[in-house]
C-alpha cells in the first residue's frame, strides 16, 4: 500500500553523492536570490532603504509596506517585517539541512574519488557561513533576545513552535558557526578565478564576524579578523583583496564578483528574462535605479533627496567654456543620478537629460528636488545583456566588499588608537581613510559629461588629516564622513546608525526615526499569534 | 390466443412473488414479457380484425377488499377513447372484435388486462399497486426493495433527467431531489456543475462520489440517454459502505440493458437554439462616458485623457475630432450570439433468454451563447448480460470524446469584463494591423481593456477529453440462497489541453508572437470488488447477509510543453514552434483496500435493522493512520404493516427510518501528503550557469487521516390514498469532525513566509429538512402528478482551530470572504455601506467622540460629498479593516423546485419550476458598470451617480483611483439577494395515435417542443443569478470562495424541438 511519491526526494535517502550534496548547499544560497525572501525583493527593500539613503517618492507609499518602511514605520504586520524575519529562517532551514546531507552523503559515496575531504570541509564551511549569515541579519533587525536558535530543522510538531534562545546563544552560535567556516574554509579563499569567487569564502567569513564584534562594541576581535583580509596586514591564505581603482567599475553588471569584493549575493538571468517574479534577476533596482526599458517607463519608488548632496565634498574647477564650476567628490557622480555636471542615462543612442524628465523635481519629503541611485544601473539601454529587458536587472548586490573593511578598520582604529593620526602608520585610523579617498580621487568610468571635458584629471580630496584640520573634525566624524560617502546607496547605513547609536534629531524626514533604535524592527505579529513560546 | 392469456397472467403473478436480490433483472425480464406480448397481439390484430363484429362488454370492477370501485378507467387496447365505471363499480364498452383487449386501469392499482374473447360479461377485480413499494433500489454492492430501506437514499426517475437538453447528467440533477443542490459554475457549454449533496461538510473538496454500474467514480462520464437508474444515497447509513470516499454523499448510476425480445431500435434527437435570457450592458454612447471620465479624473487631481476632453469641448457643435460618431460598438451583443444546440441518441437492444444487449451511440452539439466557445461530444456504449446456469456475467462499456473551448480568460479577465470595459467607439475590427482586431491608442484612453472579440479567436483555450470505461462481472449461484460475484473495472482517460494565441496587434493586449502550449493528463485506474450475499427468507425473518473484498488502483500522469513562434496559424503544432521551449510533467499513483459488510434483517417485513461496516486502507495515509473503520446502522418500522392501521384504507404506507453512521473523505488528502519531502528548483547561479538545488521548504503532517463525517438522519416515508400521494420527509444532522485545515506553524520553522501544517482539527456542522412529494391522479382522460421537492440547510463552522480561512477574490480583494467559527462556510465579509454623503456637512458631521479625551473627529476625514458612508463597527473613529463583518452568504437556506406532469390522450406536458433563496451573492460586475475610478466605459446606472445636482444617491460620485474606497473597498455594495425561482424546464410533447405509427410500421413517435431557463424571477442586477465558484473555465470545488460573480458566463435560455422514435 505504500505507494512511492515521484514529485518529491525523499529526505533520508536523496542525498547520496557529491552532486546531491552541492545541491543541498545550492538551495541553502537559493534564499539569498529568491524573489519572494531574498535581494531580489523583499530582503532587497529592507537592506536598501532600511536607513536614511533612500526616501520614499510617494509612489511606493500604496505598494506593499515599501512606502511604510522606508519611512521606518514598522509595525508588527509590516509584510516586508514578517518577509524578512520568514526568509532568514527559511535559510537557516535550508543551511540545517545543507549541514546534515554533506557529511551523509560522503559518508554513502564512499567510493567517489572525486568527492574527497576537502570538498566536504569547503561545502560545509559554506553552509556554516551562511547559516551564519542569516542568524547575522536576524541578529541586526530584530529583537536579539527573541530568535530562535536551530541546530537542526525541527523534527517534531511540538518543535515546530520553539521558544527563543537567549541572546547570548544566538550571538555564540553564530561566531561558532562563523569560526567553523573559517576553519573549514582553508583552500577557499575567494581569488579572483574559479568557482569559490561566487561563493562564502574563507574571506567572507571571517569579514562577516568582525563585522559582528564590532557592532557588539568589540573592536579589538572585531580588528583581528578584518586585519586577515586587508592588503599588507593581512593573510594570504584569507584571499587577496584589492580596492579597485575605479570606484564606478565596482558596481557595474560586467564587474561583479571582483578583487574588491568579498561577498555578494549572485544573480544571473538563466531564464532568458522569465516574467516578473523570476529568482534569477533582481527586481529590487528598477525602483531606485533607472533599470528599465525606455526612459518614457521610468519610475522612482524611492529617490534620495537633494540635501544628501551635501555630505559630498565639492570644489571648483574650469571645466571648458565654463569657470568656477563646482566639482563634486567623483564618488557623487558614480552614486546618483542628477549630480549637476553628473553621468546621463543613454537609452538607444540618446542621452536624457534627469532635469529635462523632472525627476529633479520629484518630491521626496515634501522637498523637491531628488537624485536616483547611480550605483548598480545601467548608464545605456545597450549595456544590457542580449534579450534582457533592463528593468530585469541581474546585477549581483555586494554584500561586503574591501572599502567597507578598510573604514570598519578604521574605525576600530579609531576606537583603539584615538590618538594616532599617522597617515603612514597601519595602525591609525587615517591610514585606511586616506586608501579609500586616494581612490576616490582617480578618474572612473563613464562619467559622461565630466571626462569629456576633464580627460586624465585627477580629483581634489584632501587627505584625512588635512580634511579632518579644516573640518575640525574628531576621527569618528572623519569615519562618519567617509563611509557616508563611499557606501552611499549600498545599505551600510542601518548597522551604522546602530553602532554610531545615532538620536532622534539625526536623521530628518523619515517619520519613523526616533533614534537608533528605530532600526529594531518588531517581532512579526504573525509570529506572535502562531507560536505560543511568544 | 390462449398464450397470450397466460401471458398475461403470469405478469400479475410475478409481481405478487417477492422479489429476490436480483431484482432488477426481473424488472426487465417483467417489462421485456410486456414487449413480447404487444409485439405478438399486433400480429394478430393485423390478421384478423376483418373477420370479426362490433360488440358490447359489461361487468363489475371491485377493489382488492371486494368493494364496487368507480371510476375505474376502461379502454380498449390501441383504440382512443374508452369509459369509466359508475359509483356502482359497473361498466360498459363497446369493443371492435373478439381479438380486443380491455385494459383497466385505476391509480394506485395494478392494470388489468383483459381478452375479450367470447365474453360479453368480464368482471375484474383490481389489485393494489405495490409495485412503487416494490420497485428495487440500488443501495451500493446489492439491491433493496424501496420499502425495505433504512436509510435516505433518493431515486431519481431518468425520464425527468432526460427533459433537460444540457450536455452533463449533473447538470439534469437540478431540481430533482431535495438536498442535492446542484450549482452551474458557468454555463459554459460542456462545464459541469457543484453537486453538493446536504450542505458542505468541509471547507476541502466536496463533492459526491460517482458509482457507474458499480465502479466507483470521480466524474459522472456517462450518457443521460443510458441511465436506466440513479439513486442518490444521502445519510451515512447509506453511504458507509463506501467507507472512506463517502462522506458527500454517494450517485449510483446503472446503466441501460436490453430486454428480452426482438432487436428493438430506438432514436431521440433533438435541436434548437440558445441565447443568454439578460444582457447588462455599459453605455454605448461615448459622451456619456466622456462626462464621467472628465469628472472622475478632474476630482481624482489628475487630466481627462484627451478624446474625454475633446468630445466635451466639441459636444454642442456634434464634431468630435478624434472620435468618429457613427462607430457605436455594442460590445456585448458582439460577444453573444445566438447558438444552436443539438443532440442525436440511437440505441438498439434487444435479449433471449440466454441473455440481453445495449448498445447506443450519441452525439452532442452546441456552440454556446458566447462566440467562440463550442461544445462536442460523441459516445459510444455497449452493455450485455449473459446467463449460463448458475453463472450468469457480463459487462459494460463506453467510450466518450468531447471537446471544448473555453472563452479567453487571459490574465484572469472574462470576456464580460473586456466587453464592459470597451467603450463603443472602437470598432470591432481593423483590416490594417496585424491579426485585423482593433485595439486603444494607449494615449486616448489611459486603460487597459482590450477587444473581446479578437481576444476570443486570436487566442483558443481548447480542451479534449477521451474516456473509457470498461466493466465486467461474472455471478455464480453457490447454493440457493448464496451468491458470488466479481466485478473488475477499468477506466482509462485523457485530458488534452491546448493554448493556442496568435500574434495579434490589438494594444493593450498585444501577443507578440505565436505561441502553443500543449498538456496532456492521463488517468488508468481500476477496481476490482469480490462479493458474497447470503439471502435466506426463514417465515417470517428476511435476512441478506453481504460480505466484501475490494482493491483499487489509480494512476495519472500529465507532460505539458510550450513553445513559440509559429509562420502560420494553420500549423499550430509543437514541432514548428521554434523557440522558448519548456516541458514539464508529473505522476502519481494511489492504491486502496476494503472489507466491507452488511447485514440486513427484516421481520415480517415490518420492522427492518441494517447495519453496515467497511474498513479501507488508503495509500494516501502513513502506515500508521492508513487503515479507518466506517461502522453505520438505521432501523426503519413500516407502521403500516401493523394490525392497528390495517384498517385505516387512506394509508397504504408509513414507515419511520432512523440511521446513524460515520463516514469518511479522503479527497482533501493528495496522493503523499503525509510523505516528507525534498524539493528541487531551489537553484543558485555560479557565473551565469543554474546551479541545482533540492531542499526541504515545508513541513509536512506524518499524521493526517481522512475527514470523518457523523451522520443523524430521521426520515418518514408516506405512502396516501393507495399510493396516490407518497411523501417523504427528512431531518438530518451531519457533523463533520478531523476537518483538514492548514493550521498556521511559525514562520522560525524556515517554512517560508506564511507556513502551515494539514492537520485535522475543523469542524462543521450540516442540518436541515427534506421534504418530497409527488401526488399522481387521473381525471378523465387528464393523468397528471405533481412533484415538490424543498430542503432547507443550516451550515456552520463549528470548529477552525482559530485559524479563519479567507477566500475569494473581487478585483484588487483578495479575501472577501471568511470561514470561521460561528459562521457558515464562505460568507462574504466586508464594510457595511451606509449610504452615499449628500453633502459635505454630513461628510463633516460624521463624527466620533472619544470616550475618555470626549474629543470629536470625523470618522471619514478624507472622504468628500457624493462618497460612500461605511460604518464604524468597531466605533474607534475611524473605517479600517477591523470595520468589517459578515455581510452574507453564498449558501442558500432553502432550495426547492416544483413539478407539474400531465398528459391528455396524446399530449403531454411537463413543467419544472426551481429555486433557491436566502444566499447572496458578491458581484465583480459592478466594479465595471459602476466603478467610476478609472477611464473605462460606464453603465447606465451611473447617470444617477452623485452629482452637485443629484445628491440624494445610493451611487457614488466619479473619482479617479477611488480614494474613499467607494468600489474598491468590498462592502454592502457589492452584494446581492441571489435568490431566484425559474422555469427550469417546460416540455411540451405529442405522441402519434398507434394507427398512424401502424400505418408508419413504426412502434411509438413522439415529437416535442421544449425550453429551459424560460423566466426568471430575481432581484439579481447582472446576467445570472446561477453562479458557482471556482477561476473563469474551471468548474469550482472551492467552498471558500463560491457565490462570487467574477463575470461569468451566464445560463442559456435554450428552445428545443425533438423527436423520439422507437421502430
Amino acid at each position: 500500500m505504500e505507494e512511492f511519491n515521484k514529485g518529491v526526494y525523499d529526505p533520508e535517502t536523496f542525498y547520496n553523492n557529491e552532486t546531491h550534496a552541492n545541491q543541498a548547499l545550492n538551495a541553502a544560497y537559493s534564499v539569498l536570490n529568491d524573489f519572494g525572501n531574498g535581494y531580489g525583493w523583499t530582503t532587497g527593500i529592507m537592506h536598501f532603504v532600511h536607513g536614511d539613503d533612500l526616501y520614499q517618492t510617494g509612489n511606493a507609499s500604496g505598494f506593499n509596506g515599501w512606502g511604510s518602511a522606508s519611512d521606518l514605520v514598522f509595525t508588527s504586520t509590516l509584510s516586508e517585517v514578517a518577509d524578512m524575519w520568514a526568509g532568514s529562517y527559511a535559510g537557516i532551514l535550508r543551511s540545517n539541512i545543507a549541514l546534515q546531507a554533506i557529511p551523509n552523503a560522503k559518508a554513502i559515496a564512499v567510493t567517489e574519488a572525486t568527492f574527497t575531504d576537502a570538498d566536504v570541509n569547503n561545502m560545509m564551511g559554506q553552509a556554516h557561513f551562511l547559516r551564519a549569515y542569516y542568524y547575522y541579519n536576524l541578529f541586526q533587525y530584530f529583537p536579539q533576545d527573541r530568535i530562535i536558535l536551530w541546530r537542526t530543522e525541527a523534527k517534531s510538531e511540538a518543535e515546530l513552535f520553539k521558544a527563543p534562545a537567549p541572546r547570548d546563544s544566538i550571538l555564540n552560535f553564530i561566531v561558532s558557526d562563523l569560526k567553523k567556516a573559517e576553519s573549514l574554509l582553508t583552500g577557499f579563499t575567494n581569488v579572483t578565478a574559479g568557482y569559490d569567487k561566487f561563493r562564502a569564502s574563507r574571506g567572507a567569513a571571517v569579514a562577516l564576524l568582525g563585522k559582528l564584534y564590532m557592532n557588539e562594541g568589540m573592536y579589538a576581535e572585531a580588528a583581528v579578523e578584518f586585519a586577515k583580509v586587508l592588503p599588507g596586514i593581512g593573510d594570504p591564505d584569507y584571499g587577496t583583496y584589492t580596492l579597485l581603482d575605479n570606484y564606478r567599475g565596482l558596481f557595474l553588471r560586467t564587474n561583479e564578483n571582483n578583487a574588491e569584493s568579498i561577498f555578494e549575493v549572485q544573480f544571473d538571468n538563466l531564464t532568458g528574462g522569465a516574467g516578473f517574479g523570476g529568482n534569477d534577476v533582481n527586481w529590487i533596482f528598477q525602483n531606485f535605479t533607472l533599470n528599465r526599458t525606455s526612459w518614457a517607463t521610468i519610475w522612482f519608488n524611492f529617490a534620495v533627496p537633494g540635501f544628501k548632496l551635501n555630505e559630498f565634498e565639492r570644489w571648483p574647477e574650469n571645466i571648458g567654456a565654463d569657470p568656477d564650476s563646482t566639482v563634486y567628490d567623483y564618488r557623487a557622480y558614480a552614486t546618483l543620478w542628477g549630480v549637476p555636471g553628473g553621468a546621463n542615462f543613454t537609452e538607444a543612442g540618446t542621452v536624457k537629460d534627469w532635469y529635462a524628465q523632472g525627476w529633479y523635481n520629484e518630491s521626496v519629503i515634501g522637498v523637491a528636488g531628488a537624485y536616483g541611485i547611480r550605483k548598480y544601473a545601467l548608464d545605456n539601454t545597450a549595456d544590457a545583456p542580449t534579450g534582457l529587458d533592463p528593468l530585469w536587472s541581474d546585477n549581483n548586490v555586494r554584500i561586503v566588499r574591501l572599502g567597507d573593511i578598510y573604514l570598519r578598520y578604521a574605525e576600530c582604529m579609531a576606537q583603539l588608537n584615538p590618538a594616532n593620526v599617522t597617515p603612514t602608520d597601519v595602525n591609525s585610523a587615517v591610514y585606511w581613510v586616506d586608501k579609500i579617498r586616494e581612490r576616490a580621487n582617480r578618474p572612473m568610468i563613464d562619467q559622461v559629461q565630466l571626462l569629456s571635458a576633464r580627460a586624465g584629471v585627477y580629483g581634489q580630496l584632501p587627505t584625512a588629516t588635512a580634511l579632518m584640520a579644516s573640518k575640525g573634525w574628531t576621527l569618528m566624524q572623519l569615519i562618519e564622513h567617509e563611509r557616508f560617502v563611499e557606501g552611499f546607496g549600498e545599505g551600510w547605513r542601518k548597522e551604522d546608525l546602530k553602532r554610531w547609536r545615532k538620536g532622534a534629531g539625526y536623521v530628518t524626514g523619515k517619520s519613523g526615526w526616533t533614534g537608533w533604535e528605530s532600526l529594531i524592527l518588531p517581532l512579526p505579529q504573525s509570529e506572535i499569534d502562531r507560536n505560543p513560546n511568544y | 390466443m390462449k398464450k397470450q392469456t397466460n401471458y398475461l397472467t403470469s405478469n400479475r403473478i410475478r409481481i405478487k412473488k417477492p422479489l429476490l436480490n436480483l431484482g432488477l433483472v426481473l424488472v426487465a425480464l417483467i417489462l421485456s414479457t410486456s414487449q413480447i406480448n404487444a409485439i405478438e397481439g399486433d400480429k394478430d390484430f393485423d390478421t384478423k380484425s376483418s373477420e370479426l363484429q362490433q360488440m358490447t362488454v359489461s361487468g363489475d370492477v371491485k377493489d382488492e377488499t371486494g368493494l364496487p370501485m368507480p371510476g375505474v378507467n376502461i379502454q380498449v387496447e390501441g383504440v382512443a377513447g374508452g369509459s369509466t365505471t359508475n359509483v356502482s363499480g359497473k361498466y360498459s364498452i363497446v369493443v371492435p372484435n373478439a381479438d380486443a383487449v380491455l385494459v383497466f386501469t385505476f391509480i394506485g392499482y395494478n392494470q388489468v388486462k383483459e381478452i375479450v374473447g367470447t365474453r360479453t360479461i368480464i368482471d375484474v377485480n383490481m389489485e393494489l399497486n405495490f409495485e412503487a413499494l416494490e420497485e428495487v433500489v440500488v443501495v451500493g454492492y446489492g439491491t433493496q426493495k424501496k420499502k425495505d430501506l433504512t436509510s435516505a437514499i433518493a431515486v431519481v426517475n431518468p425520464t425527468e433527467l432526460k427533459k433537460a437538453p444540457v450536455a452533463n447528467v449533473t447538470s439534469a440533477m437540478i431540481g430533482l431531489t431535495p438536498g442535492v443542490e446542484v450549482q452551474s459554475n458557468q454555463g459554459t457549454p460542456g462545464m459541469a456543475p457543484t453537486v453538493r449533496i446536504r450542505g458542505v461538510a468541509s471547507t476541502n473538496n466536496t463533492n459526491p462520489l460517482y458509482v457507474i454500474d458499480g465502479i466507483p467514480n470521480e466524474n459522472p462520464n456517462v450518457n443521460t440517454n443510458d441511465i436506466e437508474s440513479m439513486q442518490i444515497l444521502k445519510d451515512a447509513a447509506s453511504t458507509a459502505i463506501y467507507g472512506s470516499r463517502g462522506a458527500n454523499g454517494v450517485i449510483i448510476i446503472t446503466t441501460k440493458a436490453g430486454k428480452k425480445g426482438a432487436p428493438k431500435v430506438s432514436y431521440q434527437g433533438y435541436y434548437g437554439w440558445e441565447k443568454a435570457w439578460k444582457l447588462v450592458k455599459n453605455s454605448t454612447d461615448i459622451s456619456d462616458w466622456a462626462q464621467v471620465v472628465y469628472e472622475n479624473n478632474t476630482a481624482g487631481g489628475t487630466t481627462a485623457p484627451p478624446l474625454a476632453l475633446d468630445i466635451r469641448a466639441h459636444e454642442n457643435d456634434g464634431e468630435y475630432v478624434i472620435y468618429d460618431p457613427s462607430i457605436k460598438t455594442d460590445w456585448m451583443e458582439e460577444i453573444f450570439q445566438t447558438g444552436t444546440i443539438m443532440e442525436n441518441t440511437f440505441d438498439i437492444s434487444g435479449g433471449s433468454d440466454a441473455g440481453n444487449y445495449y448498445f447506443s451511440a450519441n452525439q452532442y452539439k452546441q456552440d454556446g451563447i458566447m462566440i467562440d466557445t463550442p461544445y462536442k461530444r460523441y459516445g459510444v456504449r455497449m452493455n450485455s448480460n449473459w446467463q449460463a446456469g448458475k453463472f450468469k456475467f457480463g459487462e459494460t462499456l463506453s467510450f466518450t470524446y468531447s471537446q471544448n473551448e473555453l472563452e479567453d480568460a487571459n490574465g484572469g479577465r472574462s470576456n464580460i469584463e473586456e466587453a464592459l470595459k470597451m467603450t463603443p467607439n472602437i470598432p470591432v475590427y481593423n483590416p490594417n494591423v496585424k491579426g485585423g482586431y482593433s485595439g486603444y491608442s494607449a494615449s486616448d484612453m489611459g486603460h487597459d481593456a482590450s477587444n473581446p472579440v479578437g481576444s476570443a479567436y486570436r487566442a483558443s483555450n481548447i480542451n479534449q477529453n477521451r474516456n473509457f470505461a470498461l466493466s465486467v462481472y461474472g455471478d455464480y449461484q453457490i447454493l440457493k440462497d448464496l451468491t458470488f460475484r466479481s466485478t473488475f473495472g477499468v477506466n482509462n482517460s485523457q485530458a488534452l489541453n491546448k493554448n493556442f494565441t496568435l500574434e495579434t496587434y490589438m494594444i493593450p493586449k498585444n501577443y507578440s508572437t505565436t505561441t502553443l502550449s500543449n498538456g496532456s493528463t492521463t488517468n488508468v485506474s481500476w477496481v476490482w470488488e469480490n462479493q458474497l450475499t447470503y439471502h435466506k427468507i426463514m417465515g417470517s425473518h428476511d435476512f441478506t447477509l453481504m460480505g466484501a473484498y475490494t482493491s483499487d488502483y489509480f494512476h495519472t500522469d500529465n507532460f505539458n510543453a510550450n513553445g513559440s513562434i509559429i509562420q502560420t496559424e494553420f500549423h499550430d503544432v509543437l514541432g514548428k514552434t521554434e523557440g522558448n521551449w519548456t516541458v514539464g510533467g508529473g505522476e502519481s499513483t494511489g492504491t486502496r483496500i476494503s472489507y466491507l459488510g452488511r447485514l440486513t434483517y427484516s421481520f415480517k417485513g415490518k420492522y427492518i435493522i441494517n447495519a453496515n461496516f467497511r474498513r479501507d486502507g488508503s495509500s494516501k495515509f502513513s502506515a500508521a493512520n492508513r487503515w479507518g473503520n466506517f461502522p453505520s446502522a438505521s432501523v426503519a418500522w413500516r407502521i403500516s404493516e401493523e394490525p392497528f392501521l390495517n384498517s385505516i384504507q387512506q394509508i397504504s404506507n408509513l414507515k419511520l427510518r432512523l440511521s446513524y453512521g460515520a463516514v469518511g473523505n479522503d479527497r482533501p488528502v493528495g496522493y503523499y501528503t503525509y510523505v516528507q519531502g525534498l524539493n528541487s528548483g531551489q537553484d543558485y547561479s555560479y557565473n551565469g550557469v543554474k546551479l541545482s538545488g533540492v531542499t526541504q521548504t515545508n513541513f509536512s503532517n506524518p499524521n493526517l487521516r481522512w475527514e470523518v463525517v457523523k451522520d443523524f438522519d430521521f426520515g418518514v416515508d408516506i405512502g396516501l390514498f393507495k399510493g396516490a400521494l407518497e411523501a417523504t420527509v427528512d431531518y438530518y444532522d451531519k457533523r463533520t469532525e478531523d476537518m483538514i485545515i492548514g493550521v498556521p506553524i511559525p514562520a522560525s520553522t524556515g517554512g517560508g513566509t506564511n507556513p502551515s501544517i494539514n492537520k485535522n482539527l475543523g469542524q462543521i456542522k450540516n442540518s436541515g429538512f427534506e421534504f418530497s412529494a409527488i401526488y399522481r391522479d387521473k381525471i378523465g382522460d387528464l393523468d397528471f402528478s405533481l412533484i415538490g421537492n424543498l430542503a432547507t440547510l443550516k451550515n456552520e463552522v463549528t470548529d477552525m482551530a482559530n485559524n479563519p480561512l479567507n477566500g475569494g477574490t473581487i478585483e484588487s480583494n483578495t479575501s472577501i470572504t471568511k470561514t470561521e467559527k460561528g459562521h457558515s462556510i464562505g460568507e462574504f465579509y466586508g464594510y457595511k455601506m451606509l449610504g452615499v454623503f449628500p453633502d459635505q456637512a454630513s461628510v463633516t458631521n460624521y463624527t466620533w467622540t472619544n470616550p475618555t479625551t470626549n474629543v470629536t473627529s470625523p470618522i471619514q476625514p478624507a472622504a468628500r460629498e457624493g462618497d460612500v458612508q461605511f460604518a464604524d463597527l468597531n466605533n474607534n473613529g475611524k473605517i479600517d479593516a477591523d470595520d468589517r463583518t459578515y455581510i452574507g452568504s453564498p449558501i442558500p437556506d432553502l432550495t426547492y423546485s416544483f413539478t407539474a406532469n400531465l398528459a391528455y390522450k396524446g399530449f403531454d406536458l411537463s413543467v419544472m419550476f426551481q429555486g433557491v433563496s436566502g444566499n447572496e451573492i458578491a458581484s465583480e460586475l459592478l466594479f465595471w458598470t459602476e466603478g467610476m475610478h478609472n477611464n473605462f466605459n460606464v453603465g447606465t446606472k451611473t447617470a444617477d451617480r452623485w452629482t452637485p445636482e443629484n445628491r440624494n444617491t445610493s451611487i457614488p460620485r466619479a473619482v479617479r483611483n477611488d480614494p474613499n474606497g467607494n468600489i474598491t473597498k468590498f462592502s454592502t455594495r457589492h452584494v446581492f439577494d441571489g435568490s431566484y425561482l425559474r422555469l427550469k424546464t417546460a416540455q411540451l410533447g405529442y405522441t402519434l395515435p398507434k394507427n398512424v405509427t401502424d400505418f408508419m410500421k413504426i412502434s411509438n413517435l413522439r415529437l416535442y417542443v421544449s425550453g429551459r431557463n424560460l423566466f426568471t424571477v430575481t432581484d439579481y442586477p447582472f446576467f445570472d443569478p446561477e453562479i458557482g465558484s471556482g477561476a473563469l473555465g474551471t468548474a469550482g470545488t472551492a467552498n471558500t470562495s463560491r457565490g462570487i460573480d467574477n463575470g461569468y458566463y451566464p445560463q442559456a435560455r435554450t428552445f428545443i424541438m425533438g423527436i423520439q422514435v422507437d421502430f
